[in-house]
């Protein structure tokens, strides 16, 4: 093993100096300068990227709407959750009384459930991304393996793009699993019909929180 | 402002020159109307490029050397009716002699005064209208090298557009290649001649009843299209509908 | 394996794929067209994320060994293989070593490359693909015919066909339903799988990370609930940091299916940690080396920067006319004619590098402005160079150079060849060449050369 690196280490090294490479281009800057909106326009530029990814989208101005509106959505469900101490707006109140899986449960428990409810870490506005952080008490299964994905979003947390949210992501320790969610599952394989949910969500409601 | 030339050295190129005079003649036409005494070198040949893409970078380069010597030996612009081979002397020469650093600086030299007709006629002299009038339905089509070699895009439809009662049809999937590519046509015929049909299809449909391009080498390819489906469509050189709406 | 020119005969006499591949294929080149146009500073972002490249390859051993390290750091197995054999020993090792039996894959073309499933299912093991096409691709025992979308060569009927008799459902050709049927079965399989495969878009060198993008979730999948995760990936595929990755991000899917953004981009920077409820609880990357150490030592180092959004294939005049299987390996198309002859030497892939008109509509609209074109030109020196053309055509051009060089042997030539063409034809047209000249006359005509030159005209003229 140690000998494949070895000898493709070794025969790069070789290969590096006849490799015949574009020069670099003169002028070019250094990175692409952070975008910056107005929270209004954040919002904005955010529920047109949901509508055009199809994601049924609620915005609430209270604590007391969003816990409604995420009970309204869940109840009577068999639902796969995080920890309730994760979601915002103690949006996990709405879990009592409801059937719920979480991440400790088996795996086979846990694709039985009909709704997936999770917070992220940040929004992209720009592309329509939820930014989700897997660890304790959050599950990735829970954006992954039921049909409906319901997603409590801070309002707070919409940044612009994918740069702007990369940019705190500078040290290793810091990042976990991460990923971004953009709309429902989808494929086009067959006669580029679009159909969703082949294998994740083919549905995703967004709750967007003041 | 620049001080605009006042003669140019015609590089006809070799189909013209054998195949199709008749696109030399027009092209010299349309330049002395315009003002610019036209030379045309007897020495020249062909540009090299069937060779040069066929991978024969040493039988290339010696007629390579041979036209940069020869168009050289005048300071005036080199005027080449065809997209293609103008992309093949102002750009392709740098890579034939990539290794000779002579003949490389002199690449360079004569790159910098090579034009294609339209891009000629539009850049250097300013020309958009030349009062031409022409019944005509025409397609006009992009050839790949003047297009994404060149970088020429607007000035032959300027130049169309200028021209009385000539109407540009619409034609689908318009700056996708004929599929001459020169020896291409020969050794993958089969592609080469699906490319040419899907070209056709599109251009029919379009309803034109002529076919417009700067390079003798794609009308060659759709002309011979055409006469083999039997269709009456007509292909011109730009030169010629120009020299046509004239007179 | 049939000759290149068969396979390209067999796919010019099949109407149904020309007329998929051209409807596919400019539908996603339209979508690509709005998608950038769209998109702020997309030339900006193109050149930055060529220049990143090239400055990657520049010093890929020493980028490696850092990505290495940082992997390490991060927990994750690090493992090289010289070839597709070793890469795949080295699955199977692992897989014996952790006692799998069951694996699951997201869609990789560097497993294509290594035909890792064969391997696997001859060392005992389950491989189920879970990208749907792909799915399709195993069911039907065939290989992927597009970067992106491995059955763009099927009609909804060939694959509700495939699908009826391979896993007895009811036959319907309802894209939706086959979805929905694919959804349940491949779910199973997710559940029971001990083995979660997949390859890796970009490989970020300074955090140590693996990045998937997908549009179905199988990706994620795939490295979610198997306890064992191997991610197969090109030593080509790093970006230096997460802002490289950021603007790679912003060009792939636009380039390839016209989207801003995959539905599921991961970002896995190691195994599952302390308190966390999934993830893989061992992590692997073979690094796959198979003639890339090759490519980049020589003039078409460049085509490494590929981050295969498979624009180029969509834009390619002969791509559409063909299909990906006329190539005849793992990758096709315009970005297939230049990385298969240099992972697997131009002995056998001579052809590929001639099918293309040089038309340039690859190189405009690669979204790292890879120059194909002049990849292409290098290889068929290359071809020449190597003494590889046929005998005919050598002399030919042989032949070319000696007359063309000089002007009144090339007049004299013009002359009577002009005569002896003249001879063949009727009222100015030929209707049948000889020889290589029969490609010509095969579906088009040859005007027959003027009886006066342009040179002769002239002369006349000025003397008038």
């Amino acid at each position: 093993m140690s000998s494949s690196r070895t000898d493709i280490l070794t025969r790069l090294r070789q290969s590096q100096l006849r490799a015949v490479l574009p020069e670099p281009a003169q002028g070019l800057p250094d990175g692409i300068a952070p975008k910056k909106l107005d929270p209004t326009a954040l919002l904005e530029r955010l529920q047109a990227e949901f509508k055009l990814l199809g994601v049924e989208t609620y915005v609430e101005n209270s604590e007391e709407a969003v816990r409604q509106r995420v009970k309204g959505l869940i109840t009577q469900k068999s639902i796969l959750s995080w920890d309730a101490n994760q979601l915002p707006y103690d949006a996990g109140q709405c879990l009592e009384g409801e059937k719920v899986y979480f991440g400790h449960d088996s795996k086979n428990d846990q694709a039985t459930a009909e709704i997936g409810l999770t917070s992220c870490e940040a929004v992209l506005a720009e592309t329509g991304s939820q930014a989700m952080i897997s660890g304790p008490g959050k599950p990735r299964t829970a954006s992954l393996l039921p049909y409906t994905h319901v997603v409590v979003i801070r309002r707070s947390s919409i940044v612009f793009g994918m740069g702007e949210f990369l940019q705190n992501f500078k040290s290793r320790e810091l990042l976990p699993y991460l990923v971004f969610i953009t709309g429902p599952s989808r494929t086009a394989d067959i006669a580029l019909v679009i159909a969703l949910g082949v294998h994740g969500p083919g549905k995703i409601i967004a709750v967007i929180g003041p | 402002m620049k001080e605009k030339p006042r003669k140019v050295q015609l590089f006809h190129t070799c189909i013209v020159n054998e195949v199709y005079p008749e696109v030399g003649i027009s092209v010299a036409t349309i330049l002395e109307r315009l003002g610019v005494e036209v030379e045309v070198p007897t020495s020249q040949t062909c540009c090299g490029q069937p060779a040069f893409n066929a991978g024969f970078h040493d039988d290339a380069r010696k007629v390579a050397r041979h036209t940069v010597d020869l168009l050289l030996k005048s300071g005036d612009p080199v005027l080449i009716p065809s997209g293609s081979c103008c992309d093949m002397i102002s750009h392709q020469y740098h890579m034939l002699f990539e290794n000779d650093a002579e003949y490389l600086k002199k690449s360079h030299e004569l790159s910098e005064r090579c034009y294609e007709f339209s891009q000629f006629l539009v850049d250097v002299l300013g020309i958009t209208d030349l009062g031409a009038r022409i019944n005509a339905k025409v397609a006009y089509h992009p050839s790949c090298h003047l297009l994404r070699g060149l970088g020429v895009r607007t000035q032959p439809k300027t130049l169309l557009e200028g021209v009385g009662h000539l109407e540009c049809a619409t034609v689908k999937d318009q700056e996708e290649c004929c599929g001459f590519g020169g020896m291409f046509s020969v050794k993958n015929s089969g592609i080469s001649g699906g490319m040419l049909e899907n070209k056709l299809k599109n251009i029919q449909a379009s309803g034109a009843n002529t076919i417009v391009s700067c390079d003798m080498g794609c009308l060659m390819h759709l002309e011979g299209g055409l006469k083999r489906r039997g269709s009456d469509i007509n292909v011109k050189h730009i030169s010629q509908i120009l020299a046509e709406g004239l007179s | 394996m049939a000759h290149f020119l068969d396979r390209v005969e067999t796919a010019l006499r099949d109407e149904h794929l020309r007329d998929a591949m051209l409807a596919a294929t400019r539908d996603l080149a339209s979508r690509r067209v709005n998608a950038l146009a769209n998109l702020e500073n997309a030339d900006m972002i193109r050149d930055l994320a060529r220049q990143a490249k090239m400055t990657m390859l520049r010093d890929l051993a020493g980028n490696l060994e850092t990505f290495e390290r940082n992997l390490k750091r991060n927990g994750i197995h690090v493992h090289w293989a010289r070839d597709g054999k070793e890469a795949n020993r080295i699955v199977i090792e692992i897989a014996k070593a952790a006692k799998c039996k069951r694996a699951v894959k997201s869609k990789s073309m560097a497993t294509e490359e290594t035909h890792l499933n064969h391997a696997l299912i001859d060392a005992g093991l389950d491989v189920l693909e879970t990208d749907l096409g792909e799915y399709i691709v195993q069911l039907a025992d065939t290989t992927p015919s597009h970067i992106i979308l491995p059955i763009i060569h099927m009609t909804r009927g060939d694959i509700g066909q495939i699908v009826h008799e391979k896993i007895s459902v009811p036959y319907t050709d309802d894209p939706e339903k086959l979805t929905k049927i694919a959804r349940a079965k491949l779910r199973e399989a997710f559940l029971s799988a001990d083995l979660g495969i997949s390859g890796c878009n970009f490989g970020v060198i300074d955090t140590g990370t693996i990045c998937l993008v997908s549009n179905e979730g199988n990706a994620r999948l795939c490295t979610t609930l198997p306890r064992v995760h191997v991610a197969v990936m090109g030593i080509e595929k790093l970006v230096p940091s997460l802002a490289e990755f950021d603007w790679m991000i912003k060009i792939l899917a636009r380039s390839a299916t016209g989207q801003k953004i995959t539905t599921y981009t991961s970002v896995i920077s190691g195994p599952r940690r302390a308190g966390d409820h999934d993830g893989p609880e061992e992590m692997h990357v073979v690094l796959l080396d198979n003639g890339r150490v090759n490519i980049l030592g020589g003039e078409i180092a460049e085509i490494l920067g590929c981050i295969r959004c498979g624009a180029c294939l969509n834009a390619c005049p002969v791509y559409r006319n063909i299909g990906g299987h006329a190539y005849g390996d793992t990758y096709p198309g315009p970005i297939g004619a230049i990385v298969t002859p240099g992972l697997r030497g131009m002995k056998d892939w001579k052809e590929l590098p001639d099918a293309s008109s040089l038309c340039g509509a690859c190189r405009d609209v690669c979204p790292v402005r890879l120059d194909i074109p002049r990849m292409l030109l290098k290889l068929r020196q290359t071809g020449v160079e190597e003494g590889r053309a046929p005998a005919s055509i050598k002399w030919m051009m042989k032949g070319f150079g000696i007359v063309v060089s000089r002007p009144w042997l090339y007049r004299l030539s013009a002359r009577w060849g002009g005569r002896v063409a003249r001879l063949l034809a009727s009222r100015g047209w030929i209707h049948k060449l000889p020889g290589l000249g029969g490609g010509w006359t095969r579906s088009r005509d040859m005007r027959a050369p003027a009886a006066k030159s342009f040179q002769q005209l002239w002369k006349e003229r000025k003397r008038a």
